[in-house]
């Protein structure tokens, strides 16, 4: 029997490419008829059109599959199926369908892994849920396992499910796993972000505030804006009228977070803010505008210039970044 | 025991697909034997090029019998010339010219004959496609055009006009003249273009053209209930240069003019002191006014002895402002007062209608008559290579008047272009002018302050001469220098023996580095005595003090940034100095720094038997340090073996430099012979301890094309076309049905249109992750050689794909609402690109890319969240998507209107440009989640990502996927959409080495 390392068993026997969040180890074990631990003992091809690997059935975790079932898929590693990556011996969890006669993973290649002992766990845990609150506990807690694919499952399947109000322990949870996702801006950013959002609500606003006006990374700051726009104006803004604009970066962020989210607590920064570079300047005059200040009370505070520029600026439209780039052939 | 089939089953595979290729393959690209033309350093693909063509582009008197010829530097396939992109056709038209196609001089020669002669006086556009090749598959990959007009003897003729007979007509509006073509703009000139009212009197206009339609604009306002007329003159000329064959004469008559003008300001301010002798009085009116009407009884200009001022007026362009400018200077210390009376003898404006109001304006001169002069101008006139962050200050002699010192007087120009700058008077006599967005690399600026009576002035009034100019040219960098500071800034327990290090992200220019640039000093600002020296990479500078530092004392190092500081090679400065605060520790520091090395950012647990190529592979070195006091300016990169290999200054000096870290590209120029070497690095601290890192054992060979994966572009056809679930309409269709961006019926007639704008932004998303444009064009040596069409190539062995609908795998029947098979995608896997047509097409197994499974997650989510929470993909979908209670493209009112392929947005209310706002971004978003997916499953059908490590496989995983997948990885095993339309996308280093050819797999 092989456990291969964490590391590798992310990816081990996974399709090309599978929707992350249809394939969280919390939609598969919802959704699966058999989840199992089970050990490869053979292959038994019946061509060489298709593979067939024989499980020995180790521990039933929901439904039945009897002592011993086989998996078939088309054969070709060409394909990425969930059985060529396997090596007999490898005790793996299965997440298994029944269509026809026969038992088939459940999200191709993600839905079968080897059984680590967090994975494994955490799916009993997963199966052993009760109602929302509990899952949302389970996941929250999840956020910090050592298992790579627990964590991002977890901030996955978090971000997916239904509302719930959950206990103080998660929601700290839930907000460290942010703060460490925010340093790290992984895949997982946006998962965890929505996920923050929809649980912590306001309480999210400091740690997002924050970091948005340190980050130099466009895309990041994008992601974070739109995830403080689900959060009451109040709140952001008042996160933000505390929050330092020691340097140009900052300021302009602070600028694009209220044209983004329009709020009359930004007011007063915006105006001071016209007072600083003509960049920044040109950033709150673009802010000013967003919040339904007219041009005309703005041109006393500014240079005409700077002005001119951002009602141009202000009147286009949101950047596409793909569509009708050029003729295609 | 079988324990992978990977290989056996792969080859049953590949021999299915070997033999479909045989039978579909056609004249180009048959035997794979390309030629490799190699230009820097990797096997790079030779392509097709297009030397010379006749017509020339914008050729003009082209003869209509005349054939376009076109030289290419390989023989080319007369198929491809067949492509539905290429095309002769008249400018504007969707309609081809027939013609016949001819080579010559070994194909290389192509001349296209049409079967009729062309039209006269037309003009043409011939255009060729990309996708044109050679007997080796060899492509254009770059659409070329070219434009020309035939014979045009006919002189230009008057369609209409504007004004013909009018009556009441606006006296400053613009009176425009269309043509039956475009005008010479260089014949539209005072003498061609006249405006002569019933008295003979001329009146000037501004002359401007756009298309084949004139304005002719007078510059101040007509009189009113007046005649005039226009004549356009025989001098008139198309860009033929045929002339207008007779004059054209138009007369109007103008509105009524009833309006008295009234004085609307004036300089110098009443009651101004110490004005210049020299003084020009302005005062500026309500409208425009007859500087006829402006003399002695209308205007009262005296001393404070009651002696008469003799002068002149002077009107501006729109006689707005009339100028005063006295016969000889005024006599200094005296007090002066203009007043202009009313009454009968009244100055008037064009009209005839007298100033009915007055106001005395005074003044008391005294005896400054000399103009204002600049002791100083940064950037200087014709300097070179400034930094592209510059903010020009002109300083003078003397404080300026405010009140002239604006956007109007000073400004700053690219070419003829405004450029966009906040002028402000820093100081009473100092100008700074800001440029509102960073300046262009490598472009000719000046700075224009304008001169005379409408120009800056000092404090008395004395103008400048004349208006001033200061060319300049930015550097030709588009980036900013920045500087790395060690001992970094907060640093604490720092070695006294250090010296201070500061490394450069670029080449330094030498003769800015110096004591007065650089400096180590006390906590209180009191320069230590050092040495400043430069290195031979001319990236780092070392400030060593003379002397070892007192532990428990603070330090600065400290850089002079702007103009008068360090710069790049370039040209350009740092934005703002720069400082570094540390505290000198009690200890003294020996022990050397832990150096790592990678090649080509493989870990050095996977670099076994790494071969690289001879340039363009990378080395990333990373160190660390106890005492956290890194001198990476000292890096040094040792290639050890038999040939020539780059010295260690070369490499450092084309090195990206962090705090713990250096990355550089063996460059072209430092080519390595080929054979067996070893790579090591030594770093040292700040202390003068030097690391090594343990050596790397590599092969540098010359890549054959056996071992690429791309003798020539591999052309990826992406099939939306197909109806795999057999319901009649294309799966790509059924994806857009249902995500409510096509209405059944289609009664608007936009459904082609929102096709067209889905599919060709998925491709646009997937060709710019292969490095190449919207239109797949190459950008530069980093492009991939992929190229991706939306219809059959034609000639071309290549690649395709199925684009749309679900799994076939999964239930073809599901709705909104159902389960998700999950998987949003399959391809082959052909390692090293062994096979240029792989087919993704199968049903079984299930091939291609599948936004309906995406679609079918999301939905299903959406039903789950809503309406307590918006995700990103419902934010897009919710007002189109049927089942989501939206209202599809084609059923809203706007939509014919804003899907179609003319529709402006800049002309749209604010209904439609909600509703256009709301239909691109769905659009968008898809696209960029789609063609993420897409580029993913080409990327297996090229090799992504073999399995193993080198020199056989790319650290793939058992799924051929990134093993321990990062951010953002295209070829991660899963994706999500939040990631992929919010994240930026990219495959991996090495991959991209890979697909570059900047890797060999063996």
């Amino acid at each position: 029997m092989k456990i291969l390392l964490a590391s590798f068993l992310l990816s081990a026997a996974s399709a090309l490419p599978a929707q992350q969040q249809a394939t969280t180890l919390f939609t598969l074990a919802k959704s699966a008829d058999v989840v199992v631990i089970a050990t490869a003992n053979a292959a038994s091809d019946p061509s060489v059109d298709f593979h067939r690997i024989e499980f020995h059935t180790d521990q039933v975790l929901k439904g039945s599959a009897g002592e011993s079932f086989a998996i078939l898929e088309q054969a070709g590693r060409c394909c990425g199926r969930a059985l060529s990556a396997m090596t007999i011996g490898d005790q793996v969890i299965a997440f298994l369908d029944y269509r026809g006669p026969g038992l088939h993973p459940l999200g191709g290649s993600r839905g079968i892994s080897l059984a680590t002992p967090e994975i494994v766990a955490h799916v009993r845990q997963l199966l052993a849920a009760q109602n929302q609150k509990s899952y949302g506990e389970i996941l929250a807690s999840g956020l910090s396992n050592p298992d790579q694919r627990v964590r991002i499952d977890a901030a996955l399947a978090l971000a997916a499910l239904p509302s719930t109000r959950l206990g103080a322990t998660a929601n700290q949870q839930i907000l460290s796993a942010l703060q460490n996702e925010l340093q790290a801006a992984s895949a997982s950013l946006p998962a965890m972000i929505d996920a923050s959002v929809r649980f912590l609500g306001d309480a999210a606003a400091t740690t997002l505030v924050q970091s948005l006006l340190t980050t130099d990374d466009d895309n990041v700051s994008n992601l974070m804006t739109r995830g403080l726009a689900r959060l009451s104006g109040d709140s952001v803004h008042q996160s933000l009228m505390v929050a330092a604009l020691p340097n140009p970066l900052a300021q302009q962020r602070a600028c694009e977070l209220a044209a983004c989210i329009p709020n009359a607590l930004s007011l007063p920064m915006l105006r001071i803010l016209l007072t600083q570079s003509p960049r920044v300047a040109l950033a709150a005059s673009e802010a000013l505008l967003a919040n339904g200040v007219s041009a005309e009370s703005i041109a006393p505070l500014t240079d005409s210039e700077v002005l001119k520029v951002a009602i141009e600026r202000h009147s286009q439209l949101p950047k596409l970044r793909v569509v009708g780039k050029g003729n295609r052939q | 025991m079988r324990l992978h089939l990977g290989e056996a089953t792969g080859m049953s595979i590949y021999h299915i697909s070997a033999t479909l290729a045989l039978v579909i393959i056609t004249a180009c690209g048959g035997s794979g034997s390309g030629v490799n033309s190699t230009t820097n350093g990797n096997a790079t693909i030779g392509g097709l090029t297009l030397l010379s063509h006749t017509p020339a582009d914008l050729e003009m008197q082209v003869d209509v019998h005349a054939a376009i010829q076109l030289i290419f530097d390989k023989g080319v396939v007369i198929e491809s010339l067949r492509d539905q992109d290429t095309h002769l056709r008249t400018e504007d038209s969707e309609t081809n010219i027939e013609g016949t196609l001819r080579l010559a001089e070994n194909d290389r020669a192509v001349s296209f004959t049409p079967v009729a002669p062309l039209a006269l006086e037309a003009n043409y556009v011939f255009q060729l496609s990309a996708l044109t090749c050679d007997a080796e598959g060899h492509l254009l990959d770059t659409q070329y055009q070219f434009s020309f007009r035939t014979l045009d003897n006919t002189a230009p003729t008057i369609q209409s006009s504007n004004l013909t007979g009018q009556q009441n007509r606006s006296r400053s509006t613009a009176i425009q003249v269309t043509f039956s073509e475009p005008l010479d703009i260089a014949s539209l000139t005072a003498n061609t273009v006249q405006l002569i009212d019933t008295f003979g009197q001329t009146y000037n206009c501004r002359r401007e053209i756009a298309a084949n339609t004139i304005s002719i604009t007078p510059q101040a306002e007509l009189p009113g209930d007046r005649n005039f007329t226009l004549t356009l003159g025989t001098g008139l000329r198309d860009l033929a240069g045929n002339t207008l064959a007779v004059a054209f004469t138009s007369s109007f008559r103008t509105d009524s003019d009833f309006t008295s003008p009234s004085v609307f300001g004036a300089w110098p301010a009443v009651g101004a002191l110490h004005i210049s002798p020299s003084v020009e009085p302005v005062i500026e009116f309500s409208e425009s006014m007859d500087p006829a009407t402006v003399e002695p009884a209308s205007v009262f200009f005296h001393d404070e002895f009651g002696s008469q001022v003799a002068f002149t007026v002077i009107a501006n362009e729109n006689q707005h402002t009339l100028r005063l400018k006295p016969l000889q200077n005024l006599s200094a210390n005296r007090s002066f007062e203009i007043t202009f009376l009313t009454g009968i003898a009244a100055v008037t404006d064009v009209s005839g209608n007298p100033l009915t109001a007055t106001q005395a304006l005074s003044f008391s001169t005294g005896t400054d008559t000399t103009t204002p002069w600049i002791v100083q101008a940064l950037p200087s006139s014709n300097e070179n290579r400034v930094s592209i962050n510059v903010v020009p200050l002109i300083t003078f002699n003397e404080a300026l008047d405010t009140e002239w010192i604006d956007g109007d007087t000073v400004a700053l120009f690219c070419g003829n272009e405004r450029t966009a700058a906040v002028v402000q008077q820093l100081a009473s006599n100092t100008i700074r002018l800001t440029p509102l967005l960073r300046l262009l690399p490598y472009k000719s600026y000046q700075v224009v302050l304008s001169g005379g009576h409408q120009g800056i002035r000092d404090l008395a009034g004395n103008v400048l001469p004349e208006d001033l100019a200061f060319p300049f040219a930015t550097a030709n960098d588009n980036s900013l220098p920045s500087a790395m500071l060690q001992p970094y800034n907060g640093s604490a327990g720092v070695p006294s023996t250090i010296h201070a290090s500061i490394v450069f992200d670029s080449r330094i220019d030498p003769s800015t580095v110096s004591a007065a640039t650089c400096e180590l000093r006390m906590d209180n600002g009191v320069p230590v005595v050092a040495t400043v020296a430069l290195d031979t990479s001319n990236r780092v500078i070392g400030i060593t003090p003379a002397s070892a530092l007192v532990p428990g004392y603070y330090y600065r190092t400290f850089v002079r940034g702007g103009p008068l500081g360090v710069r790049e090679s370039s040209g350009n400065w740092l934005a703002n100095d720069l400082n570094a605060r540390f505290r000198v520790g009690a200890g003294i520091d020996n022990t050397p720094p832990t150096v790592n090395v990678q090649i080509n950012r493989i870990a050095q647990s996977r670099s076994t038997g790494l071969i690289v190529p001879t340039s363009g592979f990378t080395i990333d070195v990373t160190a660390s340090d106890a005492e956290q006091s890194l001198d990476m300016g000292s890096t040094r990169i040792r290639f050890t073996g038999s040939g020539t290999a780059p010295f260690a200054a070369e490499l450092l000096a084309n090195a990206a430099i962090g705090y713990n870290s250096v990355h550089l590209t063996v460059p072209l120029e430092s080519a390595i012979t080929r054979g067996a070497w070893s790579v090591s690095v030594e770093v040292a601290d700040l202390s003068g301890n030097r690391g090594t890192s343990q050596s790397l054992q590599l092969q540098v060979d010359e890549p054959s094309s056996e071992a690429l994966p791309f003798e020539t572009t591999q052309v990826v056809w992406v099939r939306t076309d197909l109806d795999r679930d057999g319901n009649g309409r294309s799966d790509f269709d059924d994806d857009l049905y249902r995500m409510g961006l096509a209405t059944e019926g289609d009664n608007a007639g936009t459904n082609s249109q929102v096709q067209k704008l889905m599919r060709d932004a998925i491709v646009t998303r997937a060709s710019n992750l292969f490095g190449r444009a919207a239109d797949g064009e190459p950008l530069g040596p980093d492009s991939i050689q992929v190229r991706i069409t939306t219809r059959a190539p034609g000639a071309i062995r290549h690649m395709e794909i199925a684009l749309g609908g679900y799994d076939p795998e999964g239930n073809r029947n599901r709705v909104y609402g159902a389960t998700s098979t999950g998987i949003l995608g399959r391809a082959y896997f052909d390692y090293r690109n062994a096979n240029m047509n792989d087919r993704n097409l199968a049903t079984s197994p299930g091939l291609g890319v599948f936004p309906g499974e995406m679609w079918l997650y999301q939905a299903k989510l959406h039903q789950q969240l809503y309406p307590s929470f918006l995700t990103m993909f419902a934010q897009r979908f919710l007002p189109l998507c049927p089942a989501m209670g939206g209202t599809p493209a084609g059923s809203h009112p706007a939509d014919p209107v804003v899907l179609r392929a003319s529709f402006q947005p800049s002309t749209a209310n604010s209904e439609q440009l909600a509703r256009f706002n709301v239909l691109m971004q769905a659009i968008d978003d898809w696209a960029m989640v789609n063609g993420t997916v897409l580029a993913h499953e080409i990327g297996h059908s090229l090799g992504l990502v073999a399995p193993g490590p080198a020199p056989n496989g790319l650290f793939g995983d058992s799924s051929l996927h990134d093993d321990n997948a990062g951010a953002t990885e295209v070829m991660a095993a899963s994706v999500g959409y939040e990631s992929m339309v919010t994240l930026s996308y990219a495959f991996r280093d090495i991959e991209l080495a890979y697909l570059r050819q900047r890797l060999i797999l063996r």
